[in-house]
């Protein structure tokens, strides 16, 4: 609910357009040299770790990968079942699971992230917790004042039971929208227990001008969408990570850092996330004429 | 033995100990419309004492018997001396006549030409609605609140933020009151207007220090507004349009002399104009308006008992199109009671009642159709007696009882919603204080104010305490069961406050003086809200078990000098101020239709300091005034920073406010603002990340950094049609321009990736107004 009311409130503020510009401003010169991460296991997905050296602000660069780095992960069974990431050798920094391994995420187990590199361990819990399944999708025209667009639509059941916590990645041509504009979440707290219907999870909204470039979902695109359960803690740091790309409202909260669910040896900020979500996968809809002409009706 | 009584009676004539002394008491009016004068000045030059006009236009004034010149004055306005016969105690009204040619040279004073120096009172500003009515606008409206941030010490954020930082105060610091009823939320569209409607207000006191012991309840300031009372003299009627709104009072005699009321409206219309203006994608269905309704009239009953009755009620609305609706507003109402007891006690006894309240919503029938209401209201009792003593002594105490009632948020969905019904927590509170103070004088020098404020805050139920494991650090997940109190049950903590008050004055020369100043202030009530903008969505507290009160203690001092006969003023302040309990955010909290605020809070203190210079000239063509701040707002919690201090952010280390107004004409008359305030402080990264392809930022300290400093040029021409002539009805033609040189100046600037190219990170600065903006207003008064 808090999602639905932070894309309302932005879109009041988008209505002020006020004047925004790039300006130079003069930053530190400081390499603060942290290491960042980002994980994953699924419940469908074998595990993956990308393993990085943050970089100043005003570098023009691609993040460095940290290679040599022993990366395992383990679930709480008895006796637990760990397995090691190697080094894609085409791609520095990434760790996976070799083609001929099977590790896949199970629900209700919690998995331990442990990496080490340079010296120095890097460890991280999440529990992988169950999503319901998801009804189906639709995407239907979704109205901003005057203007129509496109709008993905979920349907499905919440569990009774406070502490659920949801992510929506929508695939467009099986390329994920990524773009924290664009984070689905939601926790359970206003709508627990109730049978969620038509809950808007994504607008395809683009500025006229800007059509070729920012429009995602066109004519004979095939879109579904992955219903994932996320933790908490991932709950809290997406919607910071909403809060930090809608910074510059009018709405907009003060700065601060997202803490990640790292915990290093040497007490040094680790930045980044560790996840480890269930899946469940929607109905693919084909973005036919039907769909499409509604636009133009409006 | 006749001689000798004669002899006798002649002894105790000439005796000055022995010689009876009678109270001169009665009200000071404006002769046009009967509006009671406030902080008007009656003088006896031969004995050298005097007295101001109260909040009523009352005065009272003891001295021995005898003739004297008793002069009544008040700037802008014809000053009388009567020969007065004084052998008994007797009332004189007396009106006072505008003295039209002084209008358009001075701007904001005080009453007599030297009142800076003479008056006890410090770190007080008097804004004389009519005088600023000449300066520039925005959009056409001269708005009250943000002229007062053209004087020292009081700082706004800029554009889309209209709370007032009061010598490094945050914005819910600020007793802001309407014929004493509080107004909680004081700005219209996120903060572009306040709610007061110059048409509707007579008088504006902003207390910055030296706060006299009768008020009470917020740490930093006190802004105490006075709306007309209504002309009793005659049928009057005034008003404007503009670029987006207009404006009309009607007031009038219901009985002359004896009974007036006064109704003042003020619409914002032209959604699409103002949406033009400021470069909003107007979009057809959508709806933005606010409106403001003052109500008042007042009776005398007879000589010794007046009745005021007063109401406010103003909305602000904004809907966009099907998809989300948004309304906000403030109702206050006060009834009082003027009763003079004898000439020496003047008792005011009122009955006030204040509610903020907001709603916010999606309209439709389906399924993400709610409707979220949130409100708080005030039911107040006060009691406040002058008694004065004597010529040396002034006498003021009064008690003041308030219940406060908080609905921090409702939830309400319909059948076919998504969302639940949902409530969180009541509040209700118990806010009762006393106070008693004198001034006193000590020779024709030295005046000294003393005071003792004792306030007593406590929760009362029906209401529901949560218990954590660390009471002294409420976790969200250490919850340890909750308390719940019946209706009337006392909640505790209760909370004893003394706030002593204490100013001085020394009279070094009849031009120059010394002033200093002590007040301790005890706040109970609390904003919770950690974005710059006031959004209607934030949510007020009591002082609860995990929220403690915000105590302030402030000390001043200041030299006041004038030069050239009163022409030019100048004063020089200092200030220091302590704060404990002041509340900030853990990072990244959560505020936002929370339950357990408490866990989202940190508990540390504050100080500020500054110095603050002053200059003013008040005759001649040119007039206007230069001011200069130059002060700290610090913080130090324990959680933020590593505990280390760190600006607030109200911090403003520069602050300049320049003011002129030249009569180029008889009716024509130019004016000017230029304001300089130094950047916000913020935060800036000092090294990026990515999740899900996205750059993501790592800040440094707290507040280490500064946004662009502000600055802005105001220009506005004013026509009189027919001023001077005898006609009733008057018009003029204001034209303005806001932001002349059309600076960006910066609300915000934030961190994002580029594009076209997401390895870049640019700076990215939000303006809220970034061009010129000109209006043109016509007005009239009948």
């Amino acid at each position: 609910m808090k999602t639905y009311l932070y894309l309302l409130l932005f879109a009041i503020t988008a209505l002020l357009s006020s004047c925004e510009d790039v300006i130079d401003v003069k930053l530190s010169d400081k390499d603060l040299n942290l290491i960042g991460v980002e994980a994953s296991i699924t419940s469908i997905d074998k595990p993956t770790v990308f393993l990085y050296k943050t970089l100043k602000v005003n570098i023009d660069e691609a993040y460095p990968g940290i290679s040599g780095a022993v990366v395992s992960i383990s679930d709480d069974a008895v006796p637990s079942n760990t397995i090691v990431l190697t080094e894609d050798p085409a791609k520095k920094g990434y760790y996976g699971v070799s083609t001929n391994a099977e590790y896949k995420g199970i629900v209700g187990r919690e998995y331990t992230l442990t990496i080490l590199t340079n010296g120095v361990t890097l460890t991280s819990k999440e529990k992988l917790a169950k999503v319901e399944p998801i009804d189906s999708i639709q995407v239907m025209p979704s109205s901003r004042g005057n203007n129509v667009f496109l709008g993905v639509f979920t349907y499905g059941q919440e569990p009774a039971g406070l502490g659920n916590y949801y992510k929506w990645d929508v695939y467009v041509n099986d390329t994920l929208i990524h773009d924290a504009s664009s984070l689905a979440i939601a926790s359970d707290e206003f709508v627990d227990g109730n049978y969620i219907s038509k809950l808007e999870i994504f607008t395809d909204y683009y500025e006229k001008s800007k059509e070729a470039k920012d429009r995602k979902i066109k004519l004979n695109d095939t879109v579904y969408v992955k219903q994932t359960s996320i933790s908490e803690f991932g709950y809290n740091f997406y919607n910071q990570m909403i809060n930090q790309s809608s910074g510059g409202s009018l709405f907009s909260v003060p700065m601060a850092n997202i803490k990640s669910n790292f915990t290093s040896s040497d007490g040094k900020p680790v930045l980044g996330i560790f996840t480890a979500r269930d899946v469940s996968i929607s109905n693919k809809v084909v973005i036919d004429q039907s769909i499409v002409s509604q636009l133009k009706k409006q | 033995m006749k001689q000798l009584s004669i002899i006798l009676l002649l002894f105790t004539l000439t005796l000055p100990g022995f010689a009876s002394i009678v109270t001169l008491s009665g009200y000071l009016k404006d002769k046009a419309n009967g509006e009671g004068l406030i902080g008007a000045t009656v003088y006896i030059p031969v004995l050298k004492t005097g007295a101001i006009t109260n909040s009523y236009g009352f005065y009272s004034i003891s001295v021995p018997q005898g003739t004297y010149a008793v002069n009544f004055s008040f700037v802008g306005y014809r000053a009388q001396s009567p020969q007065v016969n004084l052998n008994t105690s007797q009332q004189l009204n007396v009106m006072l006549e505008e003295d039209t040619k002084q209008i358009a040279e001075v701007l904001v004073t005080g009453e007599k030409k030297n009142r800076n120096v003479e008056s006890l009172q410090m770190s007080m500003e008097k804004v004389q609605v009519k005088l600023i009515k000449k300066l520039p606008s925005f959009m056409g409206e001269v708005d009250l609140i943000k002229s007062i941030t053209l004087l020292p010490g009081i700082q706004n954020g800029g554009e889309g933020s209209s709370g007032l930082y009061v010598r490094g105060g945050g914005p819910d610091e600020n007793l802001m009151i309407l014929d004493e009823a509080p107004v909680y939320n004081a700005s219209h569209l996120l903060g572009f207007f306040s709610v007061f409607n110059s048409d509707a207000i007579k008088d504006v006191e902003v207390y910055k220090g030296g706060i006299p012991a009768e008020y009470g309840g917020k740490a930093s300031s006190v802004i105490d507004i006075r709306m007309k009372d209504g002309n009793s003299q005659q049928l009057g009627m005034s008003g404007g349009i503009g670029n987006i709104s207009s404006r009309l009072t009607i007031e009038a005699p219901i009985i002359k002399d004896k009974w007036s009321f006064i109704v003042s409206g003020r619409r914002m219309y032209a959604d699409f104009l103002f949406g033009t203006l400021l470069g909003v994608k107007v979009l057809k269905d959508n709806k933005i308006y606010f409106y403001d309704l003052n109500l008042k009239t007042y009776a005398q009953i007879n000589d010794k008992n007046r009745v005021y009755l007063s109401a406010y009620m103003g909305d602000d609305y904004f809907k966009a199109g099907e998809s989300i609706y948004m309304r906000w507003g403030n109702l206050t109402s006060t009834a009082r009671w003027n009763h003079l007891f004898s000439n020496k006690f003047f008792s005011n006894t009122s009955a006030i009642f204040s509610r903020y309240n907001y709603n916010l919503g999606v309209p439709s029938k389906g399924s993400d159709q709610f409707d979220w209401s949130s409100q708080i209201s005030d039911y107040n009792f006060k009691e406040d007696i002058s008694w004065f003593l004597d010529s040396k002594n002034k006498i003021t105490f009064g008690v003041n009882c308030i219940y406060h009632h908080f609905e921090p948020g409702q939830m309400v969905a319909g059948e076919n919603s998504n969302f639940s019904d949902r409530k969180l927590t009541n509040y209700n509170a118990l806010d009762n204080s006393v106070y008693i103070s004198n001034e006193q004088s000590f020779g024709s020098r030295l005046t000294l104010r003393y005071g003792l404020r004792y306030s007593y805050f406590q929760q009362i139920g029906k209401g529901i305490v949560r218990e954590y494991q660390n009471p002294d650090k409420p976790n969200e997940k250490e919850v340890t069961g909750e308390k719940i109190y019946g209706s009337g049950k006392l909640i505790p903590p209760g909370y004893n406050n003394f706030e002593p008050r204490l100013a001085l004055k020394y009279m070094l020369t009849p031009q120059s003086s010394i002033k200093a100043s002590y007040n301790r202030m005890a706040q109970n009530l609390h904003l919770i809200s950690d974005t710059n903008t006031p959004t209607p969505l934030d949510i007020w507290l009591p002082s609860s078990t995990y929220i403690k009160p915000l105590i302030a203690n402030q000390l001043g001092l200041g030299y006041f000098r004038n030069f050239k006969e009163n022409m030019f003023e100048t004063s020089a302040e200092v200030y220091y101020k302590k704060m404990k309990n002041v509340i900030d955010y853990i990072d990244g909290a959560d505020l936002f239709l929370k339950d357990n605020l408490e866990t989202q809070l940190l508990r540390g203190s504050g100080y500020a300091y500054g110095l603050e210079l002053y200059a003013k000239k008040q005759e001649g063509r040119l007039t206007g005034w230069l001011s200069y701040t130059l002060s700290r707002s610090m913080r130090e919690i324990p959680g933020i920073n590593d505990g280390k201090a760190y600006p607030s952010s109200y911090d403003r280390t520069h602050n300049v406010s320049l003011v002129a107004s030249y009569e180029l004409a008889r009716r024509l008359n130019l004016s000017a603002t230029w304001v300089f305030s130094t950047g916000t402080p913020t935060l800036y990264p000092i090294a990026k990340y990515d999740v899900q392809g996205n750059t993501l930022y790592y800040y440094a300290d707290r507040n280490s950094n500064r946004i662009p400093d502000y600055h802005r040029l105001d220009v506005s021409l004013n026509y009189d049609f027919r001023k001077n002539d005898r006609s009733k009805f008057k018009q003029s033609l204001n034209f303005a321009i806001y932001n002349v040189y059309a600076r960006r100046n910066a609300y915000s600037v934030t961190f994002r990736q580029n594009e076209d190219n997401p390895n870049v990170s640019e700076a990215t600065r939000l303006s809220i107004i970034g061009t010129l903006i000109p209006s043109i207003t016509y007005n009239f008064t009948y």
